[in-house]
């Protein structure tokens, strides 16, 4: 068995004799994006997914009509901010029942029709959200539900791909999992056919929400 | 300036050659001298056999080494000698007469558009009014990154239609001898190309390699597909105002 | 299907298996195609391409010519994180290691997210023999591991084959008649994998880039079974090519932006996934157990030579996808693990130049893999050297027909020699096309094409 000590000696002695290179990334190699929340409903939109905008005070209700518009009967939602303590009897109106995670374990993230998460940022260049495993979060919500909503504050919009892992390095504590969520699961493995809707979910929202 | 004529021009094509002596001339060069019988060596530098490409392209290098300008009549030859004689007489004697010869050698048709201007040839008018499509053989557009000026050229022969094929900028499977090395893949990808041009309803294939107009147009052949083929010096050669000697 | 490929035998013969199969190469064509153009088109978002590309190129260089720190860093943060590391020199280390973390955790069941890290080190194979069924998750896997093949493009494994084939296939393994339809052949795998992803005692993971700074490994896919196979079963095991890594955040944005364009012209792929370790205490699901398992298996070889840049690779595929070579003949004709332009980079270096060098020479070295790559490896001026590498193991019969050719041309009468011969053929033949050409070796120019004939003749020739 090779130790770690013989593995990184062999690559140093191959390395030695040769130059190791610089790199510097300019601060704005990154493209430039007009109006964020524009331009992130329409890259969400190109690759499936729905974008959403309410103020606060609609955003239960815009989540029930995304629940109502599926027929759906089973919802599983987080207690992750930006969501309402109250969200549950919102949607209960609309007659679909609801499970809290992480109560009852994986079985009702399974079992949802559609799953309500937070997200802790949106990418205006690419349409994309980040969910996260942490309390009160996880990885199931996301990921086992038909139907993925996700809510994220529209004041944690950043521009562009590079901006996010600037604030994804700037990260005080560490999840195990961050997932950058661009659209529904998707796959062309078959003759380039594109389909929608291979292991995770079906269909992806994302709501971003606006204080007054 | 000398003109190369590569060794497909000498061995097999030796009216492109000489069109492409013309046209230089009618645009204002002085072709002091046609250096026949070389060859760059690239058939054995890109099959990895170092000594033996050398070993050919040195007396082509002895051939060339004093000359001022060098105009060669392929594009991959052009690269070859501008490219990559540097690494071939790497460390040896030899390295500094190759750097040389290699900043001096320029394509025909980049040479023509570029230094001597296509304004300079006169006006330009064929007898067989045609649509023409061209050919961006790999050397050309890869490796030298020229592929405005030989259009350029063709733009001003009065009474061609230059057609865009759909995929001008791939590969046509001559590859040097891996056309023989592997004949029908090399085909199969000719047959993309000679497809690409008679969908577009061109009647002639332009090219500024010797080596992908034999492909290309050999392939055509045994399909019984009816296009022609002309190295780009022909093209204008034939368009030019024909003094009466 | 794959009984037909060889390797044993020269590349010629297994191109011919392919080429012979036209509706293959359309299929595949036109796959390479749409990714081709959707590659041009979205990196046109970029606000200057080709300053991008050079970045890539340059965090790349960075990362290779400091990976003895880069790694180093890496199992630091790593165990920080609480993940388990494991350095493999070689293929059987690694996967010897990969089947006893599966054989502790008590897996009956392996789900696997495509890795072809792990096509290269054999680990299905491992797997099996110790009684772990592998469950291989990307569609395109999946559908050649029904088939009993290995994957024939390293980014879209199932490229070369029909829907129809691909009906045929899930309707065997189904027991009942599906639809020829690619929505209801999904349906299928999504239903029929699912209690495997719920079940199974293990995850395996390939890496598209670990983070060394970070303790972070990324993981990009499209259809979430990279996710489902990295967060539900109890023990992750990622497995990576020691080179597959960077150094901090900043520079895997540059990586991540390069990666979805350069591979089905995507900004990003649907989902990019972090993985910090196993999961934290506070945290409610994920892995309690995630290893990590790093691999030379000859990479080493590449290093403090004219081949380190080929280390570069992100393994996007936009190489394969231009490949005017690769559109014809398709990934088996190459080799079963890498294929395209890269593969034939990669697979002599890694293989032993004097077992696997005739595959640089399934080039025309055109160049378009060097104009596309994301992190401009200068692909065409490897395999030329792999050439040069392999030319003292060609055949006897090539060695020396070179050397007379060389020697005959590096003199002024031996070339008037030649030139002479072709006069001479020409008054013979009239200067006429020429359907067949009895000449050593130029006889095979005429298998499917007209020489265009000698000069020398009444006719000039044309080509």
């Amino acid at each position: 068995m090779t130790s770690q000590k013989q593995f990184l000696d062999t690559i140093r002695s191959k390395l030695e004799g040769g130059t190791r290179t610089p790199v510097s990334i300019p601060p704005d190699w990154a493209p430039v994006i007009e109006d964020p929340l524009e331009r992130f409903a329409t890259e969400l939109e190109a690759v499936h997914g729905h974008a959403h905008r309410c103020l606060r005070a609609r955003l239960s209700s815009t989540v029930a009509e995304i629940v109502a518009s599926y027929g759906a009967s089973r919802v599983l939602l987080t207690r992750e901010e930006p969501l309402p303590p109250d969200l549950d009897q919102v949607i209960e109106g609309v007659g679909a029942t609801v499970s809290w995670w992480p109560e009852g374990g994986r079985d009702p993230a399974e079992a949802a029709d559609v799953g309500v998460t937070g997200a802790l940022w949106a990418v205006a260049e690419t349409g994309t959200v980040v969910v996260t495993s942490a309390a009160p979060g996880g990885r199931a919500p996301s990921l086992l539900p038909t139907v993925h909503v996700a809510v994220v504050a529209a004041s944690r919009m950043v521009d562009t791909v590079a901006a996010l892992f600037k604030e994804i390095a700037a990260l005080p504590k560490r999840p195990s999992n961050l997932v950058l969520v661009t659209g529904p699961s998707k796959t062309g493995d078959i003759e380039n056919i594109l389909v929608q809707g291979v292991h995770g979910p079906k269909e992806q929202h994302t709501i971003a929400v606006e204080d007054l | 300036m000398t003109l190369f004529p590569t060794c497909l021009g000498t061995l097999l094509f030796p009216g492109a050659s000489a069109a492409a002596e013309r046209v230089l001339e009618a645009g204002g060069a002085t072709v002091t001298s046609v250096v026949e019988d070389l060859c760059c060596g690239q058939p054995a530098w890109n099959s990895g056999h170092v000594k033996d490409a050398r070993r050919v392209a040195e007396r082509a290098l002895d051939a060339l080494a004093d000359a001022d300008e060098i105009v060669a009549c392929s594009g991959s030859c052009t690269s070859m000698v501008s490219h990559y004689w540097v690494e071939l007489f790497e460390g040896t004697p030899r390295a500094a007469e190759a750097e040389r010869v290699a900043q001096r050698t320029h394509e025909f048709s980049s040479y023509v558009a570029g230094e001597l201007g296509v304004d300079g040839l006169g006006p330009l008018k064929t007898a067989r009014p045609r649509r023409v499509a061209y050919h961006d053989s790999c050397h050309m557009l890869r490796g030298l990154g020229i592929s405005d000026e030989p259009r350029q050229l063709l733009a001003a022969v009065e009474g061609l239609e230059l057609k865009d094929l759909a995929a001008q900028d791939r590969c046509c499977g001559f590859g040097g001898t891996f056309s023989i090395r592997f004949p029908e893949l090399s085909a199969a990808m000719a047959d993309e190309k000679v497809d690409d041009v008679s969908e577009h309803e061109a009647e002639e294939l332009v090219a500024s390699d010797l080596g992908c107009l034999m492909q290309i147009c050999g392939r055509a052949r045994a399909r019984s597909v009816d296009f022609s083929c002309r190295y780009i010096a022909e093209v204008l050669d034939e368009a030019m105002p024909q003094t009466i000697s | 299907m794959t009984e037909a490929y060889d390797y044993t035998k020269p590349f010629e013969e297994r191109a011919r298996v392919s080429l012979e199969d036209s509706e293959m190469r359309a299929i595949v064509g036109l796959a390479v195609d749409r990714n081709a153009s959707g590659r041009t088109r979205s990196m046109t978002s970029l606000r200057d391409p080709e300053a991008v590309r050079e970045l890539g190129a340059q965090v790349r260089d960075f990362n290779i010519s400091h990976l003895d720190q880069h790694l180093e860093r890496l199992a630091e943060t790593w165990t920080e994180a609480g993940g388990k590391i494991f350095f493999a020199q070689t293929a059987e280390e690694a996967a010897s290691y990969v089947v006893s973390v599966a054989k502790k955790s008590g897996a009956t069941e392996a789900v696997k997210s495509k890795s072809m890290v792990t096509e290269e080190i054999g680990l299905n194979e491992a797997l099996t023999e110790a009684g772990i069924e592998p469950i291989e998750t990307d569609l395109g896997q999946y559908i050649v591991q029904l088939a009993g093949e290995p994957p024939s493009h390293i980014v879209a494994p199932s490229v070369h084959k029909s829907k129809e084939q691909v009906t045929d296939l899930f309707s065997l393994t189904g027991g009942e008649r599906l639809e020829n339809d690619a929505d209801v052949l999904t349906e299928f795998a999504r239903k029929r994998q699912r209690p495997s992803f719920l079940s199974a005692g293990v995850g395996i993971s390939g890496v598209n880039m670990a983070v060394a700074d970070e303790g972070t490994l990324c993981l990009v896919t499209n259809e979430g079974n990279g996710r489902l196979c990295t967060s539900m079963p109890p023990v992750h095991v990622a497995v990576m090519g020691m080179e597959r890594v960077v150094w901090d955040f900043d520079q895997l944005a540059v990586i991540l932006s390069l990666l979805g364009r350069g591979n089905t012209g995507q900004k990003l792929s649907q989902y990019t996934s972090l993985l910090h370790g196993p999961k934290r205490s506070a945290e409610v699901d994920g892995p309690t157990e995630s290893h990590l398992v790093i691999i030379d298996n000859n990479r080493s070889n590449l290093l403090g030579t004219r081949y380190q840049s080929a280390l570069r690779c992100i393994r996007c595929g936009a190489c394969l996808n231009i490949c005017p070579v690769f559109r014809q003949v398709s990934g088996y004709a190459y080799d079963p693990v890498y294929s395209g332009p890269i593969g034939a980079v990669i697979t002599p270096l890694l293989k032993g130049v004097e077992n696997a060098g005739e595959l640089a020479h399934a080039s025309t070295l055109c160049g378009a893999c060097t104009s596309v790559c994301p992190v401009k490896i200068p692909l065409h001026d490897l395999l030329l050297y792999i050439r040069q590498d392999f030319a003292p193991h060609a055949s006897a019969t090539e060695r020396a027909a070179y050397k007379a050719w060389s020697l005959a041309w590096s003199k002024q009468w031996g070339f008037a020699l030649t030139k002479r011969a072709g006069r001479v053929l020409g008054r013979v033949t009239g200067g006429r096309p020429l359907r067949r050409l009895y000449l050593p070796l130029m006889s095979r120019w005429t298998k499917g094409r007209h020489f265009p004939g000698f000069p020398g003749g009444r006719r000039r020739p044309r080509p």
